[in-house]
């Protein structure tokens, strides 16, 4: 029985899709059969991060509606035999997609792939509500900003309350030397408000346009710090024990030292 | 009978066309005639021309727009009642005629007169012309041919009934996703060049071909 596990943010373009994309296609290299869902209708965009746009053609909404069968629909990646992608619908209603729907095709999904990875469209609405109906786990993606941390609060409170329990954080685009100035939220001070469990933390990589572009996700480019950061996620997803990545950040001891020593931190 | 006829319905004026006429004398009269009817006209500077049993050609179609816009006038659509004079391959099935049969004698054009975007669709039973870009993300869907003036870099589906003779033609033909009647292809995924002139695409021998619009037209 394979697991349904949805990313999402609350606030928009902080890195829902580059998250999902690079952890699915992670799982993947590590043999696993993946299956990725976007659920953002009308903006969607994981099948050009992904490089399969063009296979595209049925979607989502062809899928509840019964205009075609699930395997149909799925789209087979061009570098791993068990990476598929049920892509979102682009120029059909948005509310063609209800709650129950997501949770039967997730409950079908379920049968054949280990992992199931949703990407969640920004905000609270009906969108949100359908990506997470299904989903036993969730990953909440923050930026080091105030008002993406505020989002990413009020999202994992919802997610409590609909019964996904201890999601779990990734931080994205962080960059250690604004932090080390004090220009940028630190994890410390991101855990310490959302209360989770720390996934991973993602530096800003240019790396990351360049390979969302070229439609090539950056975990399985082995010279890109983001690349790896990814690849550290994957395995924390699978359960596996992997040390938070040295990004040159200050961890809270280093911190609370130097307070103690009177220097500014 | 008259080479022009300006008429009003509901949906706005048309202007009837027999295109028996040669097609200079034609735009000739088309001037005289608007001029004639000019306080007719007033506001409504969007007509539809019908072009009886006849379609136009993209050349006429350039032409006929000039002729217009000099006047300040504007195309809402085209229609013609034609029927296409070809031979049809031998339905499978009576199922299949009834839909071939459907989509060949829905004569009418929809001309689109906008640039297509991400998420912005058209289904039309006809022919469809766009006199713009059909951009990524976008999709045109037509029971006859698709006519892109302008860059096609999206999905045109052509024939979409079944309707093998279907062809897609585009100024710059560079589409996500290339479908006629039953058949798909797609674009190459390592990065491709913009073409420098107009190509078209069609049918041939069970596949789906693009060849330079100038080489179709020699053949
Ligand atoms: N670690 C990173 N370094 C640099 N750029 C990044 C990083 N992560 C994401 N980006 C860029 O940020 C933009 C938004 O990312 P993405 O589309 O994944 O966000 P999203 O949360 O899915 O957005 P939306 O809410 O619109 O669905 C993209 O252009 C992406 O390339
Ligand atoms: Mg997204």
């Amino acid at each position: 029985m394979g697991e349904v596990i949805v990313i999402t943010s609350g606030k928009g373009g902080v890195g829902k899709t580059t998250t999902t994309a690079n952890i699915g296609t992670g799982l993947a290299a590590q043999g696993k059969k993946v299956v990725l869902i976007d659920t953002d209708i009308g903006l969607r965009n994981l099948d050009v991060v992904m490089g399969l746009e063009n296979r595209i053609v049925y979607d989502l909404v062809d899928v509840t509606q019964g205009n075609c069968r699930l395997k149909q629909a799925l789209i087979k990646d061009k570098r791993f035999e068990g990476l598929f992608l049920l892509p979102a619908a682009q120029t059909k209603d948005k509310n063609a997609v209800s709650a129950d729907d997501m949770k039967k095709l997730c409950e079908e999904l379920r049968e054949e792939f280990d992992y199931i990875i949703v990407d969640c469209p920004a905000g609270i609405e009906q969108g949100f509500k359908n990506a997470i109906a299904g989903a036993d786990r969730a990953i909440v993606v923050t930026t080091p900003e105030v008002s993406a941390v505020r989002d990413a609060d009020r999202i994992i409170g919802l997610l409590e309350a609909n019964n996904l329990k201890r999601p779990k954080l990734v931080i994205n685009r962080l960059r250690a030397d604004m932090v080390k100035r004090g220009d940028m939220m630190n994890i410390d001070d991101m855990i310490d408000i959302l209360a989770i469990e720390l996934l991973g933390v993602v530096p800003e990589d240019e790396q990351i346009v360049i390979s969302t572009n070229k439609g090539e996700p950056a975990v399985l480019d082995m010279n890109s710090q983001a690349g790896q950061a990814y690849r550290n996620i994957t395995k924390r997803v699978m359960n596996q024990e992997v040390p938070l990545l040295n990004l040159d950040y200050e961890t809270g001891i280093v911190k609370k030292l130097k307070r103690l020593l009177g220097l500014k931190g | 009978m008259e080479p022009v006829k300006l008429k009003g319905n509901r949906e706005g004026l048309i202007l009837k066309l027999d295109l028996k006429t040669s097609f200079p004398i034609l735009c000739e009269n088309i001037m005289a005639k608007i001029k004639s009817a000019d306080a007719f006209l007033g506001d409504n500077r969007e007509i539809i021309i019908n072009t009886g049993n006849h379609v136009l050609d993209s050349d006429q179609i350039e032409e006929l727009t000039r002729v217009l816009q000099s006047l300040d006038l504007g195309i809402k659509k085209i229609i013609s009642e034609a029927k296409e004079e070809r031979e049809v391959e031998k339905p499978i099935n009576s199922q299949q005629k009834i839909e071939l049969e459907q989509s060949l004698s829905e004569g009418s054009t929809l001309m689109v007169r906008k640039n297509l975007r991400s998420g912005q669709s058209v289904f039309h039973e006809g022919t469809v012309i766009v006199m713009g870009d059909i951009n990524p993300g976008a999709e045109v869907v037509a029971g006859g041919h698709i006519f892109v003036l302008g860059h096609l870099r999206g999905v045109a589906h052509a024939g979409a009934r079944g309707d093998k003779d279907a062809v897609v033609y585009a100024n710059k033909l560079q589409p996500t996703q290339l479908r006629i009647a039953n058949l798909i292809t797609r674009a190459p995924d390592d990065e491709s060049v913009a073409p420098n002139e107009p190509e078209l695409a069609r049918i041939k021998d069970g596949m789906v071909i693009i060849e330079k619009y100038s080489l179709y037209k020699e053949e």
